[in-house]
C-alpha cells in the first residue's frame, strides 16, 4: 500500500485522467516524489524482498544450503498445521485473546484520554499520564513476573479478596484455564492503556476550542460536550486505528502467553505464536514457522481489506 | 561562498578518512591473527562462543591458567558466553554461516553439524593431538557421527569410577529440621517418604507463620522432567531420560504410559488429596520454586542437585544448618536397587568443535591448544591447581587440601582469577581417577570431602552412621550406553516430533491427573493413555535402542 503513495498524494480538486496530465503532475511534484524514494526503497527491501522467503514454507528447509539444493515438499507443512488436533484450539485462543485485547484496549484508551483531557489541574494531569504509561516500558519478562506474583496464592489479589470476605479460599488464578483470557486482557490493559491514550490525546488537542466555547454558551453540560464534541472529533483517528488493528487480528502477542502459560491453562493460553515457537523454531523447523507466518499474513490481509471497504461503505473513509 | 564549499569538502574528506581508518583497523586485527605463523611466541587470539551457560566474557590469558597456556601454545581465546536463548543465538549463526573459530553449541550442536558448521576433527586429532587421542582413545568411536566424522569434543572422558561424596544427581530431599524432629528416620520407599511428610505437616501446619507445604515440584518450561522422571528412578533406573533400557536385551522402552508412571501419579493424586501437594506446583516459575525452597516452608521435593544448586548454596551459607536439605534414594518398594548416582558414562555431545571457515593453519593451532589441555599435568592443573598452593601431596602420593586451601579454592574471586571457573569444565577433560589413584575432581577425593563437612553436616552424618552423604546411595551398575539421552535426534524426524509432543501432553495432562478427585483418577489416566498411544512412540524407541546398542558395542567400562 505504501508504494502507492506517490500516485495518491493529495491533489488539487480538478482531477484529470490520462497519462499526460499524470506525467505533468509528476513533474510538478518531483520534489515530493524524490522525498518518498528512500522510503519506497526501504519498504521494498524490508517488506517485499523477504516475501521471497515464503518459498521456505514449501520446502524442507535446511539452513546453509543453496536454494537449488533445498527439498521441495509442496503443502506438507500447511497440512501438518491444519490437521493438528490442537490447531483449531490454538486459532480460537489467538482470535479470542486478540478480540478481547482490542476491545478492552480501545475502550480503556479512549476513556482514559477523555478523562485525562477533562482534568483541569495540570500537575495532576501530568502525574496521572506519566504513571499510566510507565508500565509500557517494562519488558514482558518483568511484567509477567509481577503479574504472576500478584496472582499467586499468597499474592495481593487473594489477600484483598479474602480480607473483604468475597472468597473463602484462595484462588489459583493462573491455574484455572478459563480465567486466562481475562487475566491477559487485564494485564495488557494495565501495561498499555497510558501509552495507547497518547494518540487519542493528540487527536483531542486538534479539536477546535471554539466548538467547546460555542457549546458552553448553548448550555451543553460537560458530559454532553464529551459526547457531542470530543468523541466525534476523535472519530477519524479511531477508525484508522481500528482498521489497522483489525489487520493485526492474528497477532495476539507472544511473550505474556509464553511466560504466563503453564500446564493448567495451556488450553486457553497457547496461541499461534507459542505453537510456532514450540513446533517451528525450537525444533529448527523453519519451514513450519514460515507456513504459519504466511497463513497469518493472508488472514490479516483479508481482514484489513474487508474492514477498510466496510468502513468506506459506511461513509467513514478508509486507510487507502 | 568559497569558504562554505571548502568546509563541505573538508567534511567529506573527514568522513572518508574515518571510513578508511575503520577498515584499516579491521585489516590490522586480521593480520594480528593470521600473519603470525613464523614463531609460536606471537600470540593468536581466537573467538570461542560458549553456549553452555551465562558467565563473564573474558580473554583466557587474563587468568593464571590461561596465561600459562598462552605462553606454551601461543593461543588465547576470547570467550563469549550465551545470553538468552541458545537455539535462537545458534540459529542466527547457522543462518548467517558466520561462526567463531571455536564453538560449544550446547543443545543446538546437531543443528550446527547438519548445517555443515563444524569441520571433521578425525585427521587433526590423528596428526596433531597425541594426548587427546590417548585420553579419548576408548571413546573415539562413540564420538563419530553416522558419517564417520568427529565434530565435537565433549568434556569428561571416563577413567575409572570415583563415587562422589555429595549428591549432584537426583534425590528425594527432606528438610533437615524435619528429620531432626522425627528422630532421624531413614525412608526407603515412596510410602515411607510421604509418611514422613504427612507426619510432620500434620504436626506443624505452619512454619515461621507461613503455611507448611508438604511436597512441591519443578515443572516450569523445559524443566518439566523434574516431575516426569521419577517413575524411572523409583523403579531402580538411572537418569536415561524418557526411556528405560533393559540390561539384558538393551532395548529402550518409553515408560510415560506404563504402570510405573501410573503408580507415581496415583501416589501424587493421593498426596494431593491429603493436602500435601503444592497447589502452585504447575503455575510457579523457576525462580518462585527456588524461592520456595529457601523460604524454609517446604518439607520435601524431588529434584536434581544441579537444578536447585542456587537455592541449596543460599541455604548452606546461612547460619542455620537445619534449614538445609538431605537427600534419600527412594524406590517403589523394598528389594529394588536404587540407581540415582550416574553410572560411568560418556556423553558425546555437546562439546566444543572447530567451525568451518577456520583456516587449516588455525585449525592446527587450536587442536594443539586442546591437546595441551589434554596432557595429564594440565589436567591436574585445571582441577587441582598448583601443588603447595591449592593442594598438598602426601608422602604416599595422595592429594589433599588444607582447610585454608579449601576456602581459597571455593572462593569465586580466586576461581575467576586463577581460571578454574573457565577451564574446570567444557574443555577436554577426564573424569574419575588418575592413574596414580587420586580423584580427578577434588571434592570426590575422600580426604578432601571429609574436610569440607561442617558441624551441621557431621551431626547428620553421625546420626545416620555414614561417612559421606552418598553412602546411602547404591553404587551404579555398569551401563555402557549411559546416558541414553545424548542420542542425536535428527531434525524433522518423527522421533524429534515425539519428544515435543510427549512433553506437551504431559504438561497438559499431569496436573489434571494429580489434581483430580481420587475417584476420577482412573478415568483421567485412561484418557491420558489413549492420547499417549497416538504418539509415534515406536519411532522414538527405535532411534534410542539403536544408539544404545551401538554405544554398548563400542565401549566397555569394566
Amino acid at each position: 500500500m505504501q508504494t502507492q503513495t506517490p500516485i495518491n498524494t493529495p491533489t488539487s480538486p480538478k482531477q484529470t485522467k490520462g497519462i499526460k496530465p499524470f506525467l505533468k503532475k509528476c513533474k510538478e511534484q518531483r520534489a515530493l516524489l524524490w522525498m518518498t524514494v528512500p522510503f519506497v526503497i526501504w519498504v521494498f527491501i524490508f517488506k517485499y524482498l523477504p516475501v521471497w522467503g515464503w518459498t521456505m514454507a514449501f520446502q524442507d528447509y535446511k539452513p546453509a544450503r543453496a536454494f537449488t539444493e533445498q527439498e521441495w515438499v509442496g503443502f506438507k507443512h500447511f497440512l501438518f498445521l491444519f490437521t493438528d488436533d490442537r490447531f483449531l484450539g490454538v486459532l480460537r485462543n489467538t482470535l479470542a485473546q486478540s478480540v478481547i485485547n482490542m476491545v478492552l484496549g480501545f475502550v480503556t484508551a479512549i476513556g482514559m484520554a477523555v478523562l485525562i483531557n477533562e482534568l483541569t489541574n495540570i500537575k495532576f494531569k501530568r502525574v496521572v499520564q506519566t504513571i499510566s504509561y510507565l508500565p509500557h516500558f517494562l519488558s514482558w519478562v518483568v511484567a509477567a513476573a509481577l503479574v504472576s506474583s500478584v496472582l499467586s496464592i499468597d499474592g495481593i489479589i487473594n489477600e484483598v479478596l479474602m480480607g473483604l470476605n468475597i472468597i473463602d479460599e484462595e484462588i489459583l488464578w493462573l491455574g484455572i484455564g478459563e480465567y486466562f483470557w481475562g487475566i491477559l486482557g487485564a494485564a495488557e490493559t494495565w501495561k498499555n492503556v497510558g501509552w495507547n491514550a497518547i494518540i487519542y490525546l493528540a487527536a483531542i488537542s486538534m479539536i477546535d476550542q471554539e466548538q467547546y466555547e460555542a457549546a458552553k454558551i448553548d448550555g451543553a453540560s460537560r458530559i454532553q460536550r464529551i459526547i457531542h464534541i470530543t468523541i466525534p472529533g476523535m472519530k477519524s483517528v479511531i477508525i484508522v486505528l481500528l482498521i489497522m488493528n483489525i489487520g493485526y487480528i492474528l497477532e495476539s502477542g507472544f511473550e505474556p502467553q509464553y511466560l504466563l502459560g503453564n500446564g493448567q491453562n495451556v488450553q486457553y493460553s497457547e496461541n499461534i505464536d507459542v505453537f510456532v515457537i514450540k513446533y517451528g523454531i525450537a525444533m529448527f523447523n523453519f519451514s513450519l514457522a514460515t507456513a504459519a507466518g504466511m497463513f497469518k499474513t493472508v488472514i490479516s490481509f483479508i481482514f484489513l481489506v474487508a474492514a477498510n471497504s466496510l468502513s468506506k461503505k459506511m461513509g467513514q473513509g478508509g486507510l487507502y | 561562498m568559497l569558504k562554505k564549499k571548502h568546509l563541505f569538502l573538508a567534511l567529506i574528506m573527514m568522513l572518508l578518512l574515518a571510513v578508511a581508518a575503520c577498515s584499516n583497523n579491521e585489516a590490522g586485527n586480521e593480520s594480528d591473527s593470521t600473519d603470525d605463523s613464523e614463531g609460536t611466541e606471537e600470540v593468536v587470539t581466537y573467538k570461542f562462543f560458549d553456549a553452555s551457560g551465562p558467565a563473564t566474557d573474558i580473554n583466557t590469558n587474563e587468568t593464571t591458567l590461561g596465561k600459562r597456556f598462552e605462553e606454551e601454545t601461543g593461543v588465547n581465546f576470547d570467550i563469549e558466553h550465551i545470553v538468552g536463548d541458545v537455539n535462537q543465538k545458534i540459529g542466527t549463526m547457522i543462518a548467517s554461516g558466520e561462526y567463531p573459530e571455536l564453538l560449544n553449541a550446547e543443545q543446538s550442536t546437531d543443528a550446527v553439524i547438519d548445517a555443515g558448521g563444524f569441520v571433521p576433527l578425525n585427521d587433526l586429532i590423528e596428526n596433531h593431538a597425541p594426548n587427546l587421542k590417548e585420553m579419548y582413545g576408548p571413546y573415539l568411536d562413540l564420538m563419530k557421527r553416522d558419517d564417520g566424522n568427529i565434530y565435537v569434543i565433549s568434556s569428561g572422558a571416563p577413567h575409572g569410577y570415583a563415587k562422589p561424596a555429595n549428591l549432584n544427581q537426583g534425590g528425594w530431599w527432606i528438610k533437615r529440621s524435619v528429620l531432626k524432629e522425627l528422630g532421624y528416620p531413614q525412608p526407603e520407599t515412596l510410602d515411607e517418604y510421604f509418611d514422613i511428610i504427612e507426619e510432620y505437616t500434620t504436626a506443624n501446619p505452619t512454619i515461621d507463620g507461613a503455611d507448611t507445604i508438604g511436597f512441591s515440584a519443578l515443572t516450569y518450561d523445559w524443566r518439566f522432567f523434574a516431575l516426569s522422571n521419577q517413575p524411572m528412578h523409583l523403579a531402580g533406573f538411572p537418569n536415561d531420560g524418557g526411556i528405560t533400557v533393559d540390561m539384558e536385551s538393551q532395548v529402550a522402552t518409553v515408560y510415560g504410559d506404563k504402570e510405573m508412571t501410573q503408580r507415581w501419579l496415583e501416589k501424587l493424586n493421593q498426596v494431593n488429596d491429603m493436602g500435601l501437594f503444592d497447589r502452585e506446583a504447575f503455575t510457579q516459575n523457576y525462580d518462585e520454586y527456588l524461592a520456595k525452597i529457601t523460604s524454609g516452608r517446604l518439607v520435601g521435593f524431588f529434584d536434581y542437585r544441579w537444578q536447585v544448586g542456587q537455592a541449596m548454596n543460599t541455604l548452606a551459607e546461612d547460619e542455620n544448618f537445619y534449614n538445609d536439605y538431605m537427600a534419600f534414594p527412594i524406590v517403589f518398594e523394598e528389594g529394588i536397587k536404587d540407581q540415582y548416582l550416574d553410572p560411568v558414562g560418556f556423553t558425546a555431545s555437546p562439546g566444543i568443535g572447530i567451525t568451518s571457515g577456520t583456516s587449516e593453519e588455525d585449525q592446527i593451532k587450536i587442536i594443539k591448544f586442546l591437546d595441551h589441555i589434554a596432557k595429564i599435568e594440565t589436567q591436574k592443573m585445571i582441577t587441582w591447581g598448583d601443588p603447595g598452593e591449592t593442594y598438598e601431596v602426601s608422602e604416599d602420593g595422595r592429594y589433599t587440601r588444607t582447610q585454608e586451601q579449601i576456602d581459597l579454592t571455593s572462593s569465586t574471586e580466586f576461581r575467576d582469577e586463577f581460571g578454574f571457573t573457565y577451564f574446570e569444565w567444557g574443555w577436554p577433560r577426564m573424569r574419575g581417577v588418575f592413574d596414580d589413584g587420586n580423584a580427578v575432581e577434588p571434592p570426590k577425593q575422600p580426604e578432601v570431602a571429609n574436610l569440607m563437612y561442617d558441624e551441621g553436616d557431621r551431626e547428620f552424618l553421625d546420626a545416620y552412621g555414614i561417612q559421606t552423604f552418598t553412602e546411602l546411595f547404591s553404587e551404579p551398575d555398569p551401563r555402557p550406553w549411559f546416558p541414553a539421552w545424548d542420542t542425536p535426534i535428527e531434525t524433522g524426524s518423527e522421533a524429534q516430533l515425539y519428544e515435543q509432543r510427549v512433553n506437551d501432553l504431559m504438561v497438559r495432562e499431569y496436573p489434571e491427573m494429580i489434581f483430580a478427585d481420587p475417584s476420577e483418577f482412573d478415568s483421567a489416566w485412561e484418557e491420558y493413555k489413549t492420547e499417549f498411544s497416538e504418539l509415534p512412540v515406536e519411532a522414538y524407541e527405535e532411534v534410542i535402542t539403536e544408539s544404545v546398542k551401538r554405544k554398548a558395542s563400542l565401549v566397555n567400562y569394566e
